[in-house]
């Protein structure tokens, strides 16, 4: 009765035919495939999501690694999984978007295998650099770029990886050249850029944090539309006269096609309320993320032009298809 | 005296009801975990990670490093009592541990795991409490120049690793580097040796290797030969008999001096790790030895010294966590993560903004040990009690256990298949009197020597004498010359030796 309370105090009437199923649905506990190992912050995000879902549904949400080959073994599970609702996804930009241009054998596709239950988190990257190096604005790095061309290092934690994308973004709309050095996850490239051994790090806020504080990195942008709450003092890469650079990567709870309308509701709804809790904007505050508040048809408009996008991009980067 | 006040603030916190609970918890659970062949501390933490969340920082991250070091002294026991190395740091126990075992002397070899695992993590303990700073700076002047360097040092003591033919030894090796070669290619982003299966994109998972050519290939050995080989009737299960004695304990010294001053400083580097300390302390106790050609029948100082190293880095392994906020291993990376939950900003102002949490997580270290230390000595007579359970009942128990550490690794029944394909493996190289470690050791080295390698190279733009032009990684390539004339020479001189009583006769 308590998700029927919530629902109306929400004020969806429009679903009230759906009442007699939402009493019963969902009567067990909830899977919740996150395609990657635990730890890192999709597993964290998740498991606060997952506790706040888990409040909202009236049943448990239990969080289920599927990790391997970079989301694609998860997110291949689910796609095969039965439609009825007990089976959802975390799924990621790189998952829903960016894999259609990288891989030649994606063996789902984002649009018609899934169906996008709300939104979560939009993270964002920050451009960062050691603390001695000669440049500390976008603009005097693209000018540094421009006069010794070839010679930047930029790590990222990953072909393919969003952080690797935005990156080749950014270069390619800054007009500057520099060697692209991928390493295997974002920890290690940080401490190569700390020793000055790479020169400029797409990296995320909250790993960044500390050491900007600490001044052992400097800051000269983040990725996002408008500064955010923990870096205040970092201007975005529109500010530094790139607007077209803004990136960053996404998360979006996805069930497979084909769940029930009804059902499909009450996952959207009470997503939804979980999304807007206190509790998950806090934390995506902390780790410098903002709320990705789509739903429905909007979702599965953003997650085309996503698709759409990152094709582009990595199309300019000549990132190769495998 | 900032050390002694340091210790005071770290010992206050750490004594504090909530947090000696929260650490006898973790060390439990941990060790029992350890015990379980191929349930790794990723799956503990995982578990227990929820359970945090109301808890205060310092418990929780206390409660979490507990499960970590303490899987490193669970994970010996079933690597010495049936070759089953749970985690790659235990499958060099194995190589010795289970010979004990098999001589009746599996309770001195769990004791000597035990004492030898506190000393060395007690060694680095200090060593972090007094020079965590500079500890730091020694992990950041590791480039991939000196990454490369260290695993052709590793590479080449690995080759003198196991007992028996050399050449099967290197041979071996070059099957691991080629196992290693397969996945995502890090610069290109191609895959290689995947033949599109999705779950070797990511590699082959070490310790299914290890489960399968170790623990299953035995397993299907003694099905065969086993009948042959007496199974332990009774055991000795005497606070004596389980005791090591003093001609261990004087064998055991040194080693255990050395793997703990190795395994600090391999385990501060992000990235090398618990595994590689214990194969190169293993390794440079057989160099040093009287008498190299024992090792691998079951002698003391290969346990000790592997045992003392593998805890030594474990606990070392906090540094660059703590300090720079880069994990070395995907663990550490959970615990970091545990960390950000409650707002714990790691990085290199952790020991000044948060002084209570990391002086008092490195406290509730001494702590934990001392816990395990208490918790251990008397479970060893209960494990050795389960060499007595007959074959046929303890084995399908094993497999299933196997099975289910390979399925939780990640959640995919892919890695149980993969577990039993490497028990048929090595099975056969059992056949052939293949060994198995320097296998383990080229896949565990070779991505990384291959990553390293190359980025050097591209960081270089391809100038090669960038590995001799870095000190570090120059010191390390001579050492590696040394290690290789050195060989040359003693197994020359052993041959004019052999050759001189005949030439005379």
């Amino acid at each position: 009765m308590k998700i029927i309370a919530t629902l109306a105090a929400a004020g969806v009437v429009a679903g009230l035919t759906a009442v007699p199923a939402a009493a019963q649905f969902p009567d067990r506990p909830i899977t919740w495939v996150v395609p990657y190992t635990p730890g890192g912050i999709t597993d964290t995000g998740s498991r606060i999501i997952a506790e706040v879902l888990g409040k909202e549904l009236g049943q448990t949400v239990v969080v289920e690694n599927r990790p391997g080959a970079g989301g694609m073994v998860g997110t291949e599970y689910v796609a095969r999984a039965e439609p009825d609702g007990y089976t959802i996804l975390y799924g990621t930009q790189g998952t829903m978007a960016a894999n259609v241009s990288l891989r030649k054998a994606l063996k789902y596709d984002p649009l018609t295998d899934f169906a996008p239950v709300h939104g979560m988190g939009a993270s964002v990257n920050t451009v960062v650099t050691y603390a001695d190096a000669p440049y500390s604005t976008i603009q005097e790095l693209v000018d540094y770029g421009k006069a010794h061309p070839g010679e930047l290092n930029f790590g990222s934690a990953g072909v393919g990886t969003s952080t690797h994308l935005s990156m080749e973004l950014f270069k390619t709309i800054a007009g500057i050249e520099g060697l692209h050095v991928p390493y295997k996850g974002s920890a290690p490239a940080m401490n190569d850029l700390l020793a000055g051994r790479v020169d400029v790090l797409f990296d995320y806020p909250v790993s960044s944090l500390g050491h900007a504080e600490a001044g052992t990195l400097k800051v000269l942008a983040v990725n996002s539309p408008e500064r955010i709450a923990i870096l205040p003092d970092a201007p975005t890469l529109a500010e530094s006269g790139y607007p077209d650079a803004t990136a960053g990567s996404w998360s979006m709870i996805m069930v497979p096609a084909g769940v029930p309308e009804d059902r499909m509701k009450i996952l959207t709804d009470a997503a939804e309320k979980a999304i807007r809790s206190d509790t998950v904007k806090n934390y995506y505050e902390k780790y410098g993320s903002t709320l990705l508040l789509v739903k429905g048809d909007a979702a599965t408009d953003f997650i085309e032009a996503e698709i759409d996008r990152w094709a582009d991009v990595i199309a300019t980067a000549g990132v190769p298809k495998q | 005296m900032e050390l002694l006040d340091n210790m005071a603030l770290g010992f206050g916190v750490a004594l504090s009801w909530s947090s000696l609970l929260a650490c006898l918890i973790g060390v439990t659970v941990g060790t029992f975990i350890g015990v379980l062949p191929g349930i790794g501390p990723l799956a503990g933490i995982s578990l227990l990670l929820p359970l945090t969340f109301t808890q205060t920082p310092v418990d929780a991250i206390v409660m979490l490093a507990g499960i970590y070091y303490g899987t490193m002294y669970g994970s010996s026991t079933a690597a010495i009592l049936l070759n089953l190395p749970g985690t790659v740091t235990s499958a060099v126990v194995c190589f010795d541990g289970y010979p004990m075992a098999k001589q009746g002397r599996a309770g001195v070899a769990l004791a000597m795991t035990t004492f030898a695992s506190f000393i060395g993590g007690c060694f680095s303990i200090v060593l972090m409490m007094a020079f965590a700073p500079p500890l730091v700076a020694v992990a950041s002047s590791f480039g991939s120049p000196e990454y490369f360097s260290m695993t052709i040092l590793g590479l080449l003591a690995a080759s003198t690793l196991s007992a028996g033919s050399p050449i099967k030894g290197i041979a071996m090796v070059v099957v691991g580097l080629l196992v290693g070669m397969a996945g995502t290619d890090v610069n290109s982003g191609y895959d290689r040796f995947t033949f599109g299966v999705d779950e070797f994109l990511d590699g082959v998972n070490i310790v299914v290797l290890a489960m399968g050519m170790f623990g299953v290939g035995e397993i299907f050995w003694n099905f065969t030969e086993g009948q042959k080989s007496a199974q332990v009737e009774k055991v000795d299960v005497s606070w004596k008999a389980l005791m090591p004695s003093r001609r261990d304990w004087k064998d055991s010294a040194f080693p255990i001096g050395r793997g703990a001053g190795l395994g600090a400083v391999i385990g501060i580097l992000p990235g090398a790790g618990a595994a590689i300390a214990s194969f190169i302390a293993y390794s440079v106790e057989k160099r040093v030895s009287k008498h190299p050609e024992k090792f691998g029948t079951g002698v003391i100082e290969g346990v000790a010294a592997a045992e003392s190293a593998n805890n030594s880095a474990a606990q070392a392994a906090f540094i660059p966590t703590m300090a720079l906020g880069i994990p070395g291993s995907v663990t550490m990376a959970l615990i970091l993560g545990a960390l950000l939950i409650h707002g714990v900003q790691p990085g290199p102002l952790v020991m000044t903004t948060n002084p209570e949490l990391f002086w008092g997580l490195i406290a509730s270290f001494w702590i934990g040990n001392a816990l395990l230390l208490v918790l251990n000595l008397p479970l060893i007579g209960v494990w050795v009690r389960m060499l007595t359970i007959p074959y046929h009942v303890l084995y399908p128990g094993i497999l299933f256990f196997i099975c289910l550490g390979a399925y939780s690794s990640q959640n995919n029944p892919f890695d149980v298949f993969l577990v039993i394909a490497f028990g048929v493996i090595g099975y056969g190289m059992r056949v052939l009197q293949l060994p198995a470690a320097p296998a383990l050791l080229g896949l565990v080295l070779g991505p990384m020597m291959e990553e390293h390698f190359r980025r050097a190279l591209l960081i270089a733009r391809g100038d090669a004498t960038v590995f001799l032009t870095q000190p570090i990684s120059a010191g390390l390539l001579l050492l590696s010359v040394i290690l290789v004339v050195s060989t040359v020479r003693s197994s020359w001189k052993k041959r004019r030796r052999a050759a001189e009583p005949t030439a005379a006769a």
